[in-house]
This record gives C-alpha cells, structure tokens and sequence, in this order.
C-alpha cells in the first residue's frame, strides 16, 4: 500500500518552477467596438513562443517571459527599466466568444481581438413606418 | 543607528507564503512608473571601448527611429504613430503616442562614423564607440 502512494506522489506532475526575476506590468490600450475588444500592449523583448494568453472564467491573462538581456551583476550608467516578464489579467463582464480570440505580436506589440458574443452585440432596431 | 527595517519582525515570521506573496506583490511594477524619465527609458552601460544603450521602442517602425551622435551627445527621437482611427471607443488608454526626443550626455566623446543600431521585438540596441583620443590606453612600463 505504501508503495503505491510512492508511486502516486512520484507521478504527480511537479508545480513549474515561476519564472525568475522581476515581473512587470505591461502597458494596455483596449478599443471597443461593437464586434469586440481590442488589446494593444507593450510587450518589450517578447518573442510569440514565450507569449501565454488565457480566457478563463470571464478572466483574459496575458503572461511573458522575457529573457534577461544583460548579466545580473551588469553596471550602469543609466538604469531606468529593468527587464523581466509582463503578466497581467483582465475581468470581462460582457459575454465573449472565447473561441474567436486572435493575438498577433509584431515588434514587441500584442495585438489580441476578443470578439463579443452574439447576445452582447447591439442590435439596431429597424423601425417601420406607414 | 537602528535601521528601519529592524524595528520590524522579519516577514519571514508570518510565514514563507505570506513571505513570498508580499514580494511577489511589489515585484509586478507598474511600466508606467518607467515614463517619468520621459519616453523611451533608457539603459546604459559601458562595455571597454563601447558604450550600449537599450530603449524600449514597441510597436515603432526603424524607419520612424532617429538616432544622431555629436560629441557626447546621443539623441534618440521618432514618433509612435496610433494605431487606430480618430473615432476610436478607448475603454483604456495607457500607451504614449506621438513624437518623442531624449538627448543624454555620456562621459565619453562617440564616433559618430561607428555608430550600429537594431531593432528587435521592440527593443532598439545601440553599439556606440568611443572616439580615439577617450579611449583607455595602455601604456608599457619600461623596465
């Protein structure tokens, strides 16, 4: 009996490890339109493979691993940013179709469209007259 | 002289979690704290005869990037264009746009003719080298 527990606790996947250093928040710009929201953020030193995006109960995240750039003990002239990941969560109170997200990250700019859901979207009213 | 933080229990008393939440905390730093210095912030450092410098350029073409080298000093300058049309809905709006101009002054005199410059992932790096007669000489001791 023991030794399935051993076995249990063995295969239990292992938290990952948070990534090291500093953690920034990045810089958001949103648009609405009546198709959705527009995201713009800053994302200095990010490549699209250390890019997370998640939608998850009604919660959009956006997490980046940035890779040191410079030695830790580096020496500076002029120090006015450091460099680390970006992590940042937004609550979205109108319904979204999460199936329809889209990111582009061109020149350490997020671009993500979150398209509103069918029931969100204003509806005009066509208004018959005799 | 008593430090200020040794009037306080040690964090670490209340528990590693509480510890290690707490740091987490202050270690999400708002970029916008950055800006004050004026726009884009700026790193330097010196590297033997060369002098690096990092800004944060994102979303900004090389082509709208300029950068110029007088003597000591650099000026790094373009414009951020907006990325949307004049009739925009912002919900939230923190980005900097617009025309943007730094000038520092460095210790050191640069040659202008051996200036390199790259843009990558939003980051600009420049390769500054310091003019002959700033450079560290090496000088014998005869014997």
């Amino acid at each position: 009996m023991a030794a399935t527990i051993e076995k249990q606790e063995a295969t239990t996947a292992a938290p990952e490890p948070l990534d090291e250093g500093p953690r920034y928040t990045p810089l958001v710009d949103i648009v609405e339109t009546n198709d959705g929201y527009t995201f713009y953020a800053d994302l200095p030193g990010v490549k699209a493979g250390d890019l997370d995006i998640t939608y998850e109960d009604d919660t959009l995240t956006i997490e980046a691993k940035v890779a040191p750039r410079q030695p830790k003990d580096q020496q500076y002239l002029i120090h006015e940013y450091g460099v680390g990941g970006f992590s940042r969560s937004f609550n979205i109170a109108t319904p979204v179709n999460p199936d329809g997200i889209r990111a582009e990250l061109k020149n350490g700019e997020l671009c993500l469209f979150v398209p509103k859901a069918e029931s969100a979207k204003v509806r005009k009213i066509a208004i018959k007259t005799d | 002289m008593a430090r200020l933080m040794d009037l306080f229990p040690p964090m670490s008393s209340f528990g590693d979690d509480l510890d290690k939440w707490v740091e987490r905390a202050f270690e999400a730093v708002p970029r916008t704290f950055a800006l004050e210095q004026g726009f884009p912030s700026l790193n330097i450092f010196e590297h033997e005869d060369q002098v690096k410098v990092e800004a944060e350029l994102t979303g900004v073409k090389a082509e709208d990037i300029d950068v110029s080298v007088a003597g000591a000093e650099l000026t790094v300058s373009g414009e951020r264009k907006t990325v949307t049309q004049p009739q925009t809905t912002w919900t939230r709006r923190e980005r900097p746009v617009g025309k943007f101009s730094r000038t520092i002054t460095l210790p050191w005199e640069i040659d202008a003719n051996n200036v390199q410059a790259s843009l990558r992932d939003g980051v600009l790096s420049l390769t500054l080298t310091k003019s002959e007669k700033c450079r560290a000489k090496k000088i014998c001791v005869r014997t």
